[in-house]
């Protein structure tokens, strides 16, 4: 394993929390496998994977309620592997809320003010701000039992919010919220991050939410990171069939099949009995020899398929499966060999069933996949 | 407000391929009124989808079509036949709960051909029948599988298996997909669509989510507090919503609203808000009103133009090759996406226009006025 210097780190503003190397191991399981990324000042980092992709474990090495197996974090320019949980200048809130009980709404946020000798009128002020900026207003003298779980997780995220401290640590921080709410705050989340210049790390198992918020997604999987990237390079470039699959709603079309080296050195690829041919614009500099004949697999999303004529060169033959018109936009299903592709159309046309129609992909938006390794090969 | 129990369901209930009709229905949990007069129809060959927030009274609708609920008051009529004091057995209908119970000791098959087996349909057919909608829904290869063996969405499958082997009018769905994952339900919402026009069947569909109704219902019934607030074809509930409660329950983000009040200058009505002002093409008496426009009508101005309105970024984000933008204009908040990557920050100021083609007006008091644009 690398070992670096910590203080390479030192004096550098723009890195604000360095993991290097980092591991996690619960007895023989390897919940976090050799994790390595920075987060920069005044950055909202999103980290989002599937339940079990060692997310929150992450967050709770860095906010040191885990000891961690092996590897470095670094935060501010200081090690803080062996620094206890309540010295890290860091503010947390969890998915289960852990409010007290027998205080009001008001007072569980003023509590973490008062240990930090503020005038009253100060705590009052603040408190009242981060409430509102909540919604919680008309809630303050309430206890946590009177409320719903809802309204006690943005107890808890105020609770974080209001304290002063060098990173906001985020787990699952609107999972209880019903769907308008949650559109809401994420609105407010964002705006206290960028107003306040406030660090976020927030852990998600919802891609929507990283997309709608961060400024940059890590992309877990397995415990090992997979991509991490502005929302726009994780839609448009991912690096591997997982990030493919996991980034975007509707999810991304796949169809499986062979490359194939054609006279002339065009590739298509051989998917039953069609092919695709793949467009020369996107060869240059890629050396695909030792994929020639093996599976792979094409990607393309809804959005970047496109209806066409017959006599367009790239044309594609399918059927219509299904098509839902959602007033704005529609999709169609359309069934290509034995797989099915969906394509975000206009919305206002009629589509009869089994209907042949003709599509083509955005020359520029296909991806190609190993079906080994899922490896991004195009 | 608006008389919710009777709007333009009337002269629909006459029509011939009325399969299944409510009228007036009240139910009543204690001293909880659960349905308040509910009046609805279900054609044949048809989905009818219940479209409405939690505790809207969507699930006891269906149990009461189902037999599984009495009814305080009101009548419920199948093919023309009043059946309120009907038992569900002797319904005719078949229902797919949100939850699947499926039987897990015996094999995909079996479960799907437990119905039948009480029919006392002779095996050929049983065998015919369920091979025919295990290969429809994809789970033909899993026949032999108990169920435990099988993923989430294959389990609600064969659960949907169950209910559609059973040979009968009218099948009752109440949230069949609500707890799949996301990307599996963008595939369930195709197959169901492709399932129902195949096989024709009529179909009572309950969902909470807009996208599910859109895509499914040929009509949809939009419930709220044990009231229907709107019975209609999708069409109908997209672009003439009654109110801006049915304005907002559809679409992401859902419709924009603007309080502000249609005011003349010379010959011309203008809608003014604040310091906002838009020119409208219609003639309408000056009034309090509020002004619906959908997200897609917003564009960013390019240049300088007609109806131009400052606006200040509040937020921004992704939506997958959108970007989501919320919009400060006067005191309202704009949600809204542009069909590209665009990069804000917050607090700048931009200029937009809106498309007032197809926005709609609504009285102070919520109720429709009427379409701009038409």
């Amino acid at each position: 394993m690398k070992m670096r210097d910590s203080f390479a780190y030192l004096g550098n503003n723009m890195e604000k929390l360095v993991l290097e190397n980092v591991y996690k191991n619960y007895g023989v399981v390897e919940a976090v496998k050799d994790l390595s990324f920075s987060v920069e000042d005044k950055e909202f980092l999103t980290i989002v994977g599937p339940s079990g992709c060692g997310k929150s474990s992450t967050l709770r090495m860095i906010a040191g309620l885990e000891v961690i197996t092996s590897g470095h974090i670094i935060l501010d320019g200081q090690k803080i592997n062996d620094i206890r949980a309540r010295d890290r200048d860091i503010a947390l809130a969890f998915e289960t809320y852990a409010l007290y009980p027998h205080l009001t709404a008001f007072k569980n946020l003023a509590f973490p003010l008062q240990t930090k000798k503020m005038s009253k009128k100060e705590i009052q002020e603040r408190v009242e701000e981060t409430l509102a900026l909540l919604h919680l207003g008309k809630y303050k003298n309430m206890k946590p039992g009177e409320l719903s779980g809802g309204q006690q997780q943005r107890i808890s995220l105020g609770r974080a919010l209001i304290r002063q401290a060098s990173i906001y640590l985020l787990d699952e921080p609107l999972s209880h919220l019903d769907a308008q709410e949650r559109v809401d705050l994420r609105v407010q989340l964002q705006r206290i991050q960028k107003l306040n210049e406030l660090t976020f790390i927030l852990v998600t198992h919802d891609q929507l939410e990283a997309l709608a918020m961060s400024d940059r997604i890590l992309v877990m999987n397995d415990g090992r990171l997979q991509q991490i990237g502005t929302p726009e390079e994780l839609y448009d470039n991912p690096v591997n069939l997982f990030v493919a699959d996991f980034i975007g709603e509707p999810p991304m079309n796949f169809a499986h099949g062979t490359l194939v080296a054609n006279r002339g050195k065009k590739l298509t690829v051989r998917c039953e009995e069609k092919a695709f041919d793949i467009p020369k614009s996107l060869t240059p500099g890629k050396d695909l020899a030792s994929y020639i004949n093996k599976r792979v697999i094409m990607g393309v999303r809804p959005e970047y398929i496109h209806l066409c004529q017959k006599s367009h060169p790239s044309a594609i033959d399918g059927r219509v499966y299904s098509y839902e018109d959602l007033g704005e936009i529609g999709y169609l299903m359309v069934v290509c060999n034995s797989e099915k592709f969906l394509i975000e159309v206009e919305s206002g046309v009629s589509y009869k069933m089994h209907e042949e129609v003709f599509f083509c992909f955005e020359e520029k938006r296909i991806c190609m996949f190993s079906e080994e390794n899922g490896l991004r090969i195009l | 407000m608006i008389n919710k129990e009777n709007n333009c369901i009337h002269h629909q209930i006459a029509d011939g391929e009325d399969l299944l009709v409510l009228k007036n229905v009240y139910k009543n949990y204690g001293s909880v009124e659960a349905l308040k007069g509910i009046t609805l129809v279900a054609k044949k060959g048809e989905c009818l989808v219940i479209l409405g927030p939690s505790g809207a009274g969507k699930t006891t609708t269906l149990k009461v079509i189902a037999g599984l609920e009495s009814v305080k008051s009101g009548e419920v009529y199948f093919q023309s036949r009043f059946i309120n004091n009907l038992e569900p057995k002797e319904r005719n209908v078949a229902m797919v709960f949100e939850t699947y119970a499926l039987y897990p000791h015996i094999t995909v098959f079996d479960n799907l051909a437990s119905s039948l087996y009480a029919l006392n349909v002779d095996e050929k057919s049983i065998e015919e029948r369920v091979r025919n909608i295990a290969t429809m829904l994809g789970i033909h290869p899993f026949l032999d599988r108990r169920p435990g063996f099988l993923s989430g969405g294959q389990r609600q499958r064969v659960a949907l298996g169950r209910a559609l082997v059973k040979p009968v009018e009218l099948y009752l769905m109440d949230e069949p997909i609500a707890h799949l994952d996301a990307k599996l339900r963008y595939q369930m919402i195709g197959e169901f669509k492709h399932l129902q026009e195949t096989l024709k069947i009529s179909l009572i569909y309950v969902t909470h989510d807009w996208r599910e109704a859109m895509s499914l219902g040929n009509h949809i019934v939009v419930l709220n507090e044990g009231v229907v607030e709107q019975y209609g074809t999708k069409e109908e509930i997209f672009k003439r919503p009654i109110n801006t409660f049915v304005a907002q329950i559809i679409g992401d983000p859902p419709m924009n609203l603007m309080k502000g009040k249609i005011v003349h200058r010379g010959k011309k009505s203008v809608f003014k808000s604040g310091d906002i002002e838009v020119e409208l093409k219609e003639n309408l008496e000056e009034k309090n009103v509020i002004l619906g426009v959908r997200s897609s009508k917003i564009h960013l101005a390019s240049s300088s133009g007609n109806n131009l309105i400052d606006a200040e970024v509040y937020s921004s984000g992704r939506h997958g090759m959108n970007t989501v933008v919320s919009l400060k204009i006067g005191n309202e908040i704009f949600k809204t996406e542009f069909r590209s990557y665009q990069k804000f920050e917050i607090g700048q100021k931009i200029s937009i226009q809106l498309d007032l083609a197809g926005a709609c007006l609504f009285n102070e008091d919520e109720g429709f006025i009427c379409v701009l644009g038409e």
